[in-house]
């Protein structure tokens, strides 16, 4: 018998942890809670812009499922998830799935991922109201296959970009920053201006984050295009009174100290990831702690649990990018196993065979 | 159908960072032979499967992936070292960017490591406590993350350790990983003053600093700013020698041809690794290090390499040596090698397109003026300069 891993979620962390640990030798069982896999990372999409990679990690995902899919020796469940787990502490950990099977597993990565935050929740914004109030994720699913493009013919002139939807934001719970928002916002403001050259796009922020090798020269290619960035947020967004398409708003520009009224015909909220619903059923099974903002808590190397042979990996853990979410999977996966050889009595992992597509 | 070729789990790594020294001894722990190449002053250990080569220069890479011939020279003897693979961990470079801050390095302005270094000399505690001392972040451009995590971390400690004031002006608040956002939190919590400064003067003496904001003017005893970072001095050589892409930026650049991969070059089989390919702190350095093991043992680690399903194929006859391929090959697959099989009498002169470094992107069968390249099944192409058993081991040189 070889040695036994269950991976939690086949998103785009938990598709990373499976391959690196399979391609290893070693058995892994992937609970995918859908039909599919890919989770939240399918509706990341190519961002290309005059077909220059703007490195968002959109393409990460495709290869990684057919990976999964040819490697004999992981077991994909999708529909399916845990419904409990044996005693902590006592390895190997007995898992059951919701349709009743058992799994002994050497080690289990969680790699659940997380919920958008519902931009909702921020009411005063208007969304789901205001016809000319989107999101970014909404912006992204309409890139993806997933969705049509709709903003080309809409004869947009001024789109506004609003940071930190639902992120850092003590009263909603969420102080945290949520990592993705300021790089998809610089890079969808980006794609629009590409696909329509006289729209002017304002970026309404906190603190942008635009370090890091990944995001500086999309930052720096915007501001070059014309991209004009405000240092403030408008507090509630209103239907514009002589253009009802439209939407006005109140913003405090704190750099400038004045406070001004300005019309768009397009916002953007750039909604953020928050802990999934469930994080908290699926902390209690493992006996995981979470963090002040319910993500999974993790020792200082960010992968290891309090729980021995219970490993996290992507956004379950805290918010992540695409490609930090596949580091941070093979590093939960490097972690993993090292567990597992240190492990006294580990069998033998077996070589891994690719079965015929 | 893809073609298999066997290989040694032989892997050379070039670079004196931690980096570097992380991922020599994780692959020599996943059983791989690692040489690792290092400078003259380095203390690196030699052990069982790491061989340490001091002193000595990388000056090119022949042949491909699971293939390599790296070339190296201390200056008077040439060697040649067989490796399956590459991971370069050469770092970047700090300095002091006196043009961009207009401020020169003394009196009361001084650098963070500078600023580390003078907590060691430990003044009373009646001196500390008087003090304020401002930092300065985003100054004259952002500050990047490499230097800012460090320079929030010196806040934290002289807050907790000399508990003077500390003021920290900032134009952009660094939250952009976990970590540097746990580091945030922990200022606040033990309070350092945030200023946010759109426009900032600075006046400089022996005595102090003067810094006049939209709110006003500030006074403090210390002015301390993060060094700057810009690409190892030695980078743009390197990526020639080694024939991979570096950005606008100067920093060896992770391939984006049709796929973003990060970590890998666009050269089959070679590696980037923490600073000389990303701007990262402590954390996230930790992190690459993990994800280049990763991605060099699912290249070698079942010990064959695995080729892409569909490859270029170069029909030698129809090749007339225009070099277009060579050029073009974003993946450095395409060569141009001597034929002796053709059946003819003289050996052909042609292009050969790797079956084990293509990606399969088509650029070069694009490209070809007199339609030589075509793309055909991985098991359809003819494989060429793969030596027979097992590759000749390399000696480690003396030091």
């Amino acid at each position: 018998m070889s040695t036994q891993v269950v991976v939690m979620g086949g998103g785009i962390a938990g598709l990373t942890v499976a391959i690196n640990l399979a391609q290893r030798g070693i058995a892994v069982t992937l609970v995918e809670r859908e039909a599919t896999l890919g989770g939240n990372a399918r509706t990341v999409c190519c961002k290309a812009v005059n077909g220059v990679c703007q490195l968002c990690g959109g393409c990460l995902l495709r290869d990684r499922i057919a990976q999964a899919q040819a490697l004999s020796n992981i077991q994909v469940l999708t529909n399916s998830t845990v419904s409990r787990v044996g005693a902590r502490h006592a390895m190997p950990l007995q898992i059951m799935l919701g349709d009743g099977t058992e799994i002994a597993a050497d080690a289990v990565v969680l790699a659940t991922g997380f919920d958008h935050i519902d931009a909702r929740s921020k009411g005063p914004y208007g969304y789901g109201i205001l016809p000319a109030v989107t999101t970014g994720e909404e912006m992204e699913r309409r890139l993806s296959g997933e969705g049509q493009w709709i903003y080309d013919g809409l004869g947009l002139k001024k789109v506004a970009f609003i940071q930190c939807v639902g992120s850092r934001d003590e009263q909603a719970g969420r102080g945290y920053c949520s990592q993705v928002c300021c790089r998809y916002a610089l890079r969808l403001a980006r794609l629009l201006k590409q696909r329509i050259p006289d729209v002017q796009i304002t970026i309404h922020k906190m603190d942008l984050q635009t370090s890091g090798r990944d995001i500086c020269p999309t930052w720096e290619a915007a501001r070059k295009e014309g991209l004009r960035v405000i240092a403030g947020l408008p507090a509630v967004i209103r239907r514009a009174p002589d253009r009802p398409t439209a939407v006005t708003f109140l913003y405090d520009d704190i750099l400038a100290a004045s406070i001004t009224q300005e019309t768009y015909d397009l916002v953007v909220l750039s909604t953020g990831i928050q802990p999934r619903a469930d994080a908290a059923q699926v902390a209690d099974l493992f006996g995981l702690d979470r963090d002040r903002y319910g993500f999974f808590a993790t020792r200082v190397d960010e992968c290891t649990t309090l729980v021995p042979g219970v490993f996290v990996a992507g956004c379950c853990a805290a918010p992540r990018s695409m490609a930090e979410s596949v580091a941070h999977g093979q590093q939960a996966a490097e972690v993993c196993y090292d567990y597992l050889l240190a492990t006294p009595g580990a069998p033998v992992a077996m070589p891994p065979q690719e079965t015929q597509p | 159908m893809t073609q298999r070729l066997p290989v040694n789990k032989t892997v050379l790594v070039l670079g004196d960072t931690p980096e570097a020294r992380r991922v020599a001894g994780g692959l020599e722990g996943l059983g791989y032979l690692v040489l690792w190449v290092v400078g003259a002053n380095s203390d690196a250990d030699m052990a069982n499967r790491l061989w340490i080569y001091k002193g000595q220069r990388f000056e090119g890479l022949d042949g491909h992936v699971g293939r390599f011939r790296a070339h190296l020279s201390d200056g008077s003897v040439h060697s040649i070292l067989s490796c399956a693979a590459v991971v370069v961990a050469t770092g970047s470079e700090r300095y002091w960017p006196a043009k961009r801050y207009s401020l020169p390095l003394g009196g009361a302005v001084l650098s963070v490591p500078q600023m580390a270094a003078r907590m060691n000399e430990r003044p009373s505690a009646a001196q500390r406590r008087r003090q304020r001392i401002a930092l300065l972040l985003d100054w004259g451009g952002e500050t990047p993350r490499e230097t800012a995590a460090e320079t929030l971390e010196l806040a934290i400690r002289l807050r907790s350790t000399w508990h003077c004031e500390v003021v920290c002006f900032y134009q952009n608040l660094k939250v952009d990983s976990y970590n540097v956002e746990r580091l945030t939190r922990e200022m606040r919590d033990c309070g350092v003053l945030f200023s946010r400064y759109d426009a900032l003067q600075v006046t400089a003496s022996d005595a102090g600093v003067e810094l006049a904001y939209v709110e006003g003017t500030l006074s403090a005893n210390l002015l301390v700013l993060p060094e700057a970072v810009r690409p190892a001095a030695d980078t743009a050589r390197l990526a020639r020698a080694l024939r991979v892409h570096v950005g606008a930026d100067g920093y060896f650049q992770d391939v984006n041809i049709h796929h973003y991969r990060p970590g890998l070059a666009s050269r089959q089989g070679v590696f980037f690794c923490g600073r000389c390919h990303m701007d990262a702190d402590a954390q996230q350095v930790a992190t690459d290090v993990a994800q280049t093991l990763a991605n060099v043992d699912a290249l070698l680690g079942s010990g064959a390499l695995e080729s892409e399903k569909v490859v270029a194929r170069v029909d030698a006859d129809k090749c007339i040596r225009c070099l277009t391929c060579v050029r073009t090959c974003p993946h450095a697959a395409a060569e141009i090698v001597e034929y002796y099989d053709t059946g003819e009498a003289d050996t052909v002169t042609a292009s050969y397109v790797d079956v084990w470094a293509c990606r399969g992107c088509g650029a070069c069968a694009a490209n070809c003026p007199v339609k030589a390249i075509e793309m055909v099944d991985a098991s359809e192409a003819q494989p060429r300069g793969v030596p027979e058993g097992v590759a000749e081991r390399p000696m480690p040189s003396q030091g």
